[in-house]
């Protein structure tokens, strides 16, 4: 098979998968950095999805539909083939328990987050301070559609953007989900039976409600918006606006450039920012990690308040907005819990009580030569709880960047507080 | 107007069906093709073929949805007008980039015994995509049924291009290992 051909059957790709790819992208609590999450993990909560949308597909596909033939050729990694493979010791203790399910949102993108030619290429923005005690926040969002709750977060960011906030009173909530609103109760019972039957985790549902109702405002070209703004609330009352162009991207490829972009950013957008995210936000920019082409990366400039609560911006060169992801989810403080300390938290990550894979051991990520980044930050997802992020170059990989090896950096957690006794709180 | 009731008009045979899919699917169509062919003319040619193909398939199908059955009529016209420019000059858009990507994911010659019914590989690498997380999951088909830029990936989920492309890379590398084991060709 060649590629064109490996392309033209992607072109035959299920339609559901095809239209939930172009459905609002919802933001959940994150980091630019993303994590890791153990396959295992992975694979548990998404056979949900295999199963129980198996066979969903059938629209007739007006393209190719002729047999391909198979002229496959050899493009054979053995490191890769042996990360797809890796060793179980090299994935954290934690995996598979509470703590792992309620960072995989944060986890859950593959099995190494970063690749830069070198450690300092990467930057990091500063971690919490840490202190004897630290709260923990619990979700309250609730399996139904919010509607009260994204229309006033609809009129928050209208009013934020100095658009005309009685669009949130008329905004048409709408569903994406086959069989529209009406039949989301009925499509989340099934789901729910079969997360039963097979053991899932809550996620399942969590991410099918998050996403089952949209509002949709447009804010009209004008002087502040030249391109004009589409402004979309999720279920989750994460919020999505997008600007209608396609010049190119403010790219920042240096932390410096990121700091320098950030204050532009804030500058020119800090009443939007401000109304988004109260005051007192501040940059939480991360970047640096380059790709395998060598090229600029486009920036995304990350602003935060309190846990939880961020807005990540893209913009254009000449610093028009191009997107903006809001979220902030609402959350009550569930108590102050005893917080781990740097050293602590250190010997639980060399005893492997980590959560994340790597292909090193745990020794190895312990090992302070290896070390890029160590912050405290909130992670999660229905809790959010005070977690030591671990950044540590694996080595150089396979991959180049026009020539240079690129390095890999995994991302490891470890819960600075007791999540386990916590799990019961986050129903 | 939805999307039933603009296929009824099509198998009605009534124009108006031409015009009111342009209208909901003018823009959609149009990106997909400027994304593979880098040119608003191009696109807009495109745009305007898959409009006619829509209307000559229409009697002998019923597709539920319209967005993903326009857009593959719209890649697959985008990528022969591709083939055609590229017979004389390359063009600036994403579609050469893609296909080298791609080219990764192919499993070896000599492990594969048979030719590969394409809708069976779509379907295997359907479930395949089923199994991943959503966000690389999305970020996969943006790149690759959308054909979107990386930094227009990037923007649209808030994430950096950087982490895009790795998350891309590491797909493609598990796609791979995943044809493998299928044999594909399947």
């Amino acid at each position: 098979m060649t590629a064109r051909e490996l392309f033209e059957v992607i072109g035959q790709l299920d339609d559901d998968l095809v239209l939930a790819a172009d459905a609002v992208p919802r933001r959940r609590a994150r980091t630019i950095l993303r994590r890791v999450l153990p396959a295992a993990a992975c694979l548990c909560v998404t056979l949900l999805g295999v199963w129980y949308l198996r066979g969903s597909s059938g629209a007739a596909s007006p393209g190719t539909g002729s047999e391909a033939v198979a002229d496959l050729r050899s493009e054979g990694s053995p490191e890769m083939l042996a990360d797809a493979a890796a060793p179980a010791q090299y994935a954290g203790a934690l995996n598979g328990t509470e703590a792992a399910a309620q960072l995989e949102d944060n986890a859950g993108a593959g099995s190494v987050s970063l690749m830069a030619r070198r450690a300092e290429e990467l930057f990091f923005a500063e971690g919490l301070t840490p202190s004897d005690e630290m709260p923990v926040y619990r979700s309250t969002l609730t399996e139904e559609v919010h509607e009260d709750a994204m229309r006033s977060r609809l009129r928050q960011v209208l009013t934020a953007l100095g658009a005309d906030s009685a669009q949130a009173d008329t905004a048409e909530l709408v569903s994406d989900y086959a069989g529209g609103l009406d039949a989301l109760q009925q499509t989340a019972d099934k789901l729910r039976s079969k997360a039963e039957q097979y053991g899932w985790g809550d996620q399942v549902l969590r991410e099918y409600w998050n996403g089952a109702a949209r509002l949709t405002a447009q804010v009209p070209v004008c002087d502040a918006w030249p391109d004009g703004l589409r402004v979309t609330v999720s279920n989750d009352l994460s919020v999505t606006v997008q600007g209608e162009s396609e010049d190119p991207l403010l790219s920042v490829t240096t932390r410096a450039g990121a700091d320098e972009a950030a204050g532009q950013a804030g500058e020119r957008y800090g009443a939007l920012l401000s109304g988004l995210l109260g005051d007192g936000y501040r940059s939480i920019t991360d970047g640096g990690d380059c790709a395998t082409t060598g090229e600029t990366m486009s920036a995304t400039l990350q602003f935060e308040s309190r846990p939880g609560c961020r807005a990540a911006l893209s913009l254009r060169t000449d610093g028009r907005l191009a997107s903006l992801q809001l979220t902030d989810p609402p959350m009550e403080e569930l108590g102050r819990y005893p917080v781990l300390d740097r050293e602590a938290a250190d010997r639980e990550l060399a005893a492997g009580n980590y959560v994340g894979s790597s292909s090193l051991t745990a020794e190895e990520l312990a090992d302070p030569d290896r070390l890029v980044c160590a912050r405290l930050c909130y992670r999660g997802s229905t809790l959010l709880f005070p977690c030591w992020e671990y950044v540590v170059d694996e080595g150089e990989t396979s991959c180049t960047d026009d020539g240079e090896p690129l390095h890999s950096f995994c991302v490891v957690y470890v819960p600075a507080v007791a999540v386990s006794e916590l799990a019961g709180a986050a129903d | 107007m939805t999307d039933r009731e603009i296929v009824a008009l099509y198998w009605a045979r009534d124009e108006e069906a031409i015009a009111r899919t342009a209208e909901k699917f003018g823009v959609y169509c149009r990106r997909i093709a400027l994304n593979l062919l880098g040119s608003r003319r191009d696109a807009e040619e495109c745009e305007n073929d898959t409009w006619l193909a829509a209307w000559r398939s229409m009697p002998r199908n019923r597709p539920e949805r319209l967005a993903p059955y326009l857009g593959r009529i719209t890649r697959n016209l985008a990528l022969d007008l591709w083939d055609r420019q590229t017979a004389a000059k390359r063009g600036g858009g994403q579609t050469e980039l893609i296909l080298e990507e791609l080219e990764g994911c192919l499993p070896a010659a000599d492990q594969v015994a048979r030719q590969a019914e394409s809708a069976e590989t779509a379907r295997a690498i359907s479930d395949f995509l089923r199994g991943l997380p959503e966000e690389p999951r999305n970020l996969f088909i943006r790149r690759y049924w959308y054909c979107d830029a990386t930094a227009a990936i990037a923007a649209r989920y808030g994430i950096s291009e950087g982490k895009v492309r790795v998350t891309l890379h590491r797909t493609r590398e598990k796609l791979r290992v995943f044809l493998q084991k299928e044999g594909v060709a399947v």
